[in-house]
């Protein structure tokens, strides 16, 4: 039998999807799977894609809700998943998503993170013992959640328990998942509610300067406010959302650095180019890799007809990879400009987290740099999130030496 | 050890079940597609399937094998690896 085109659980295509988009984009850009979806790996298809009016997003959640309620016929109670993910804004349309998104844009006016990233950074540094490390464990999971916690004013003390709900939510973008899986989901989402709830119900006593204060007073003052289940969603978003992306975003610009030597030396040469090496990561080693879309109408893409209904996958990660758009597009070159990749999406569900996302990892790296005069990388196999949709090690060991 | 034969037969059962199709009437070659099984239903067939046959399921199973035959081929070559 022919190997699909299209086979992105093979163990191969977790250690380097990049040769089987590469074989996609020469052979067949808008492919149609075993899988009856679309997937498209060209820059300026998944570019026009993102910007179309004609395609729409939430694939995922439609396909979720489907499966909570086949599987509530067969006495498997899988509702707290929707629950949760009720208000995903990446995953919602049309006047429900301009109505999200405008809630959380005005309530996260202060932008001022530098200060707060810096501390957590430096704290989580100092806790380092010994030279050998997990950078993954030690580092670049828990920055993320203090910092997102640190933002919505919940206590730090339960961010190891955060992150483990947060790895088990982020399954959720994965676009091939068992039935094991929708159960750990649906026990996290249940965790993550009661969490929030609690959280919400301490504050709305007793306000402080945090943003899931913000966004319960804000609330206050609107004419149709969020319900209390889509605050909660958005809580569990937010939190999820600003915590996997940037794990992933750091320690995959760590393990790049680290596997190219020169790169690497340049950058401690030149720290100024720290804000165009996470660019380059972006593009060349992303933590999203697809994002869904469902097409409205019927639709022609170099000349394959796309019927209206069908899924289409979009492979962000391969989009940043397209020769036809980055010169030398397998080569990692933290001074490239320009650099338009498409990781954080574009049109009107550009993540709303870039900027921290960018920060967060600037400084991470700046700062774990900046501590250890030399970083190696011993021999290891490298062991990735199983996780389709986002690209991200499971740990990562490294061995440090301090500045003199 | 588990044969073709009787592997054939499990996937015959768990589809009928699902589909209420007898199972006499569920030819070898038949696609999951024309039974009426989609990608949910594949979710619980493969479920069923683990739980019984004791081999992880890959959720592209159902696609990369899509006819009764292939899948219980496949599953016939994992059972007897694992």
């Amino acid at each position: 039998m022919n190997r699909p085109l299209w086979r992105p659980l093979d163990a191969e295509c977790f250690r380097d999807p990049y040769q089987m988009y590469k074989a996609l984009r020469e052979n067949d850009p808008v492919h149609l799977a075993q899988t009856g979806e679309y997937i498209v790996t060209k820059y300026e298809d998944v570019r026009q894609i993102l910007k179309s009016e004609s395609f729409e997003t939430g694939n995922r959640l439609i396909w979720l809700k489907r499966g909570i309620s086949y599987f509530e016929n067969k006495e498997e109670d899988l509702r707290a998943i929707y629950a949760a993910m009720n208000s995903f804004v990446l995953m919602l349309n049309g006047s429900h998503h301009q109505r999200i998104r405008n809630f959380i844009s005005k309530a996260w006016s202060n932008r001022e993170v530098d200060s707060l990233i810096e501390a957590n950074s430096a704290m989580l540094l100092n806790r380092l013992k010994g030279h050998e490390i997990d950078f993954v464990k030690e580092y670049a999971q828990p920055l993320p959640v203090y910092t997102m916690s640190g933002i919505l004013g919940i206590p730090v003390s339960d961010s190891q328990y955060l992150i483990s709900l947060g790895v088990a939510m982020t399954k959720t973008l994965d676009l091939y998942i068992s039935l094991r899986d929708m159960v750990q989901i649906n026990d996290a989402a249940k965790e993550f509610i009661n969490f929030f709830r609690e959280q919400i119900r301490l504050k709305s006593d007793r306000p402080d300067e945090g943003l899931l204060s913000r966004m319960i007073q804000r609330n206050r003052s609107e004419n149709v406010g969020l319900s209390e289940e889509e605050m909660i969603s958005l809580a569990i978003f937010l939190l999820t959302a600003g915590e996997e992306t940037s794990a992933s975003l750091i320690t995959n610009t760590m393990v790049n650095l680290l596997s190219h030597p020169d790169q690497l030396a340049l950058l401690r040469k030149d720290p100024s180019l720290i804000e165009s090496t996470i660019e380059e990561v972006l593009r060349y080693d992303s933590s999203v890799h697809l994002l869904g879309r469902v097409a409205k109408d019927d639709l022609s893409i170099r000349g394959k007809v796309i019927p209206s209904g069908s899924t289409v996958t979009l492979v962000v990660a391969s989009a940043n990879r397209d020769e036809d758009v980055f010169q030398n597009a397998d080569v990692f070159d933290i001074a490239r400009r320009p650099n338009r990749h498409l990781s954080f999406g574009n049109g009107k569900h550009y993540c709303l987290g870039d900027w921290l996302g960018r920060r967060q990892s600037q400084i991470a790296i700046s700062s774990f740099l900046e501590r250890f005069d030399e970083i190696v990388l011993p021999d290891q196999e490298l062991s990735w999130y199983q996780n389709i949709a986002v690209r991200r090690l499971n740990t990562l060991r490294i061995i440090t030496r301090p500045r003199a | 050890m588990r044969t073709h034969q009787e592997i054939l037969g499990i996937l015959k059962d768990e589809i009928s079940r699902e589909t209420r199709i007898p199972v006499s009437e569920i030819e070898d070659d038949a696609g999951f597609h024309s039974l009426g099984l989609d990608s949910i239903s594949a979710v619980y067939i493969l479920d069923r399937l683990e739980k019984k046959l004791g081999v992880t399921m890959n959720p592209l199973f159902f696609w990369d094998y899509p006819t009764v035959t292939l899948l219980a081929g496949h599953l016939t070559s994992l059972c007897n690896h694992e």
